[in-house]
């Protein structure tokens, strides 16, 4: 039968995810659809399972029960397929971690030229021009530990652009910067959006949420209790553990 | 030769969770490799019976407790020079290490030359001196000290770049913070800088005390009655070679694994960081 | 007996024997490093049997007196069938000794890596042979290049025991005995045969600092 592949699929669909780790029930009954060109934020206080569900999207955690689609077909398990899909969806953690042994450039082309069986050349021209994007173009010579926090993370994020991602997840990207780098972060991921870029971004950021965000899930043990505009979120929120957990991070 | 704790966390992450086929794979692999040590082992114990090494004559003397107390006084052998030769290490090594770090240029590099010395010979070729040359000199020494010193001396060598590593690793803020409250440089090394640098190194200390406990094994050569010496006599006494070797090769295996756990529980214990030799430099 | 004494009567055989010393030390650290790739791959498959079987492998070799391990392959074995020359004995006990610690040095250089990295490998779609080759491999060499080091020095030392079988040529230890036997010798062969290897010891550690500053990873 063919494939009439509609414009309304979404990107990222979980449907009735559980997960458990040991005894502890991480992850209740989750369900989320991300439409394509969306910016969703998923915010809540420590322990609620918002960084555990974004990383069940790359199976780099894996689910009980339910189920994930990228773009209308299952997360596969495993093998090729596992890995092809992972290659269309950009990953950015709280911890960067880039390759230490290898320089800037190496870095970015790493996914271009083994994944995607770039011509090295090519790869190295089009890594410049994304280094160049997030303000890092100098440094393409060093290695990691030569640069700050701040941009060893824009690295990162022009290292999962390389490979022209559907979707991008960010876990917490800004968490382990200092307070004067969080801005060059955000400002990228800005213009991410603004691109019309699907993300799921786990974060605390309110201000990076109210600027460009489609939707904001909150969440607490293990739920999303309460999703909707990110101004109505932080300004009204429904729910008294939202509200709750809004007055403890007011304090920034 | 190191204690290497945390082996355990990256060597589980380098491999993912698996899928329904991988994880069929792994079953398959799993049940092979169990088949083919269990049929390996089987194997073994088959030819060593076919050879009559199960004979009742190479093993009925281990149920004597005679044959297990002649082992033990040999082991308290062994446990008297280690102990020793370790605590004599354990002073040259932190005098050689207060020499090495000394900012006179020749009195540091005079403790480096002594520290690289005792660190490249082995402890063999040190106790052969002990035994062949100091008599020659006039010098009578029993044969406890012949193979205690050199020991001792190899040891303390390594022991002495050990405490340097630990020393290393203490932050430096800690020595100038100690200055600026009017401490002397000396007061900074022994009261501040050295108990921090002593509690960073005990796993590779203790780890080094098997090194010692190996280099005891060689007390036959200078005729102490050591573990291994007083084996021999059981050998020679019941004439059974293969069975009372393999029985002090697990042992000296099951005394140098109790000391090592010892080590890894106290790493873990202290909570503090480890300075393990596999950050020292060579030279 | 004076330095010229000893080099004219003995001179051949020092040279001879440091070559024995040298060789044993290089084909034992070759065996051992290749025995310890193998134990490692093995420690960290996802295999239970085969993990066991070589931390078992680690945890008998690294506490195993090495005079012991060489005295059950040199006089309890031919008991058992098997006999080895002592060259051989001497070899086979380095290496099995040395590859424990040797794999004991990939596991800390391989711990040197973090799971983050392995997890961004990942999510770039990369396979695990990739990452293996890619991301694992070159950050584990080059972090255990010190300790690697360390243990070639360490296996140079253990062929000293060497001295404990009749080899042929004898090596810088039993060359030691040797001559005290033949003659009275007093500190000089001693000398000589500590110098030789107190100064390639020496040598070595230089060598793996060179190599070190030049592939050591900053992190």
């Amino acid at each position: 039968m063919p494939e009439v592949k509609q414009d309304s699929t979404p990107m990222i669909e979980l449907r009735h995810v559980q997960k458990h780790f040991g005894d502890l029930h991480v992850l209740k009954d989750i369900n989320l659809k991300v439409e394509k060109g969306e910016v969703v934020v998923l915010i809540g206080p420590s322990g609620s399972g918002k960084s555990t569900l974004c990383r069940t999207i790359n199976r780099l955690e894996t689910i009980d029960s339910g189920e994930i689609l990228i773009d209308g077909k299952p997360l596969p398990q495993e093998g090729k397929e596992l890995a092809a899909t992972r290659a269309e969806i950009g990953m950015v953690f709280q911890s960067f971690n880039l390759f230490a042994h290898k320089t800037i450039l190496d870095n970015v082309t790493m996914g271009p030229v083994e994944v995607l069986h770039r011509d090295r050349k090519e790869a190295e021209a089009e890594a410049m021009e994304l280094l160049r994007r997030v303000g890092v173009a100098e440094q393409a010579k060093k290695v990691p530990a030569q640069l700050s926090g701040g941009q060893q993370q824009r690295v990162a994020i022009a290292r999962s652009l390389a490979m022209h991602p559907k979707a991008m997840l960010f876990d917490e990207p800004t968490s382990a910067l200092d307070p004067e780098m969080i801005n060059e972060v955000l400002d990228v991921m800005v213009g991410l959006a603004r691109e019309g870029m699907t993300m799921v971004v786990v974060t605390h950021e309110m201000s990076f949420a109210r600027r460009v965000s489609d939707r904001v899930e909150f969440m607490a043990d293990g739920q999303i209790l309460e999703e909707g505009d990110p101004n109505e979120f932080f300004d009204h929120p429904k729910t008294e553990r939202a509200r709750e957990f809004l007055e403890s991070i007011k304090g920034h | 030769m190191s204690a290497s704790s945390g082996s355990v966390s990256m060597r589980d992450a380098l491999f993912e969770a698996p899928g329904p086929k991988t994880k069929r794979k792994i079953l398959v692999g799993t049940i092979i490799s169990s088949i083919a040590i269990a049929a390996i082992l089987v194997w073994v114990v088959l030819r060593l019976y076919q050879m009559g090494q199960f004979d009742a004559s190479y093993w009925y003397f281990f149920g004597q407790w005679s044959t297990w107390r002649f082992l033990l006084q040999g082991l308290a052998g062994t446990a008297e020079v280690a102990v020793t030769a370790g605590v004599i290490a354990l002073a040259l090594g932190i005098l050689f290490m207060f020499g090495r770090i000394s900012k006179n240029r020749v009195v540091s590099g005079i403790f480096r030359v002594i520290i690289n010395f005792f660190r490249g010979i082995p402890s063999l070729l040190l106790i052969y001196f002990f035994f062949l040359v100091i008599p020659s000199y006039g010098i009578k020494m029993p044969a406890f000290w012949m193979l205690t010193l050199p020991i001792s001396l190899t040891a303390s060598g390594v022991l002495a770049e050990v405490f340097r590593a630990g020393v290393n690793a203490v932050p430096k803020g800690q020595r100038e913070a100690a200055l600026s409250l009017g401490m002397t440089e000396g007061k900074v090394l022994r009261k501040i800088i050295l108990p921090q640098a002593i509690r960073y190194v005990i796993p590779s200390l203790i780890s080094q005390l098997v090194v010692v406990v190996k280099d005891t094994s060689v007390a036959y050569v200078v005729s102490f009655p050591d573990l291994l010496q007083n084996a021999r006599v059981l050998i020679s006494n019941y004439d059974s070679l293969v069975s009372v070797y393999f029985v002090v090769a697990i042992i000296y295996i099951l005394i140098n694994y109790a000391i090592n756990e010892l080590a890894v529980r106290m790493a873990r214990q202290s909570g503090t960081k480890v300075v393990t030799r596999a950050q020292e430099n060579p030279v | 007996m004076s330095l010229q004494q000893l080099f004219s009567t003995y001179g051949g055989m020092y040279v001879k024997a440091y070559a024995a010393t040298l060789e044993m030390t290089v084909v034992s650290f070759v065996g051992a490093m290749i025995l310890a790739l193998l134990v490692t791959i093995a420690r960290v498959c996802p295999i239970a049997p085969l993990r066991r079987l070589g931390d078992f492998y680690v945890q008998v070799f690294r506490n195993v007196a090495t005079i012991s391990l060489l005295i059950i392959f040199y006089y309890a074995f031919p008991y058992l069938g098997i006999v080895w020359n002592e060259m051989t004995c001497v070899i086979v006990t380095t290496i099995l000794v040395a590859a424990s610690f040797g794999s004991e040095n990939f596991m800390s250089g391989i711990n040197t890596i973090g799971v983050g990295q392995i997890e961004a490998a990942r999510s770039l779609g990369l396979s695990f042979g990739q990452i293996l080759r890619q991301v694992v491999i070159p950050q584990a060499l080059r972090s255990a290049v010190l300790p690697m080091t360390n243990l070639l020095v360490a296996v140079m030392l253990t062929t000293a025991i060497g001295s404990q079988v009749p080899l042929n040529p004898q090596e810088l230890t039993g060359l030691v005995s040797y001559i005290n036997t033949m003659s009275v010798g007093g500190i000089l062969p001693f000398a000589v045969s500590a110098l030789l290897y107190a100064g390639t010891a020496f040598l070595i550690g230089l060598a793996g600092n060179a190599i070190d500053k030049r592939v050591r990873i900053l992190r």
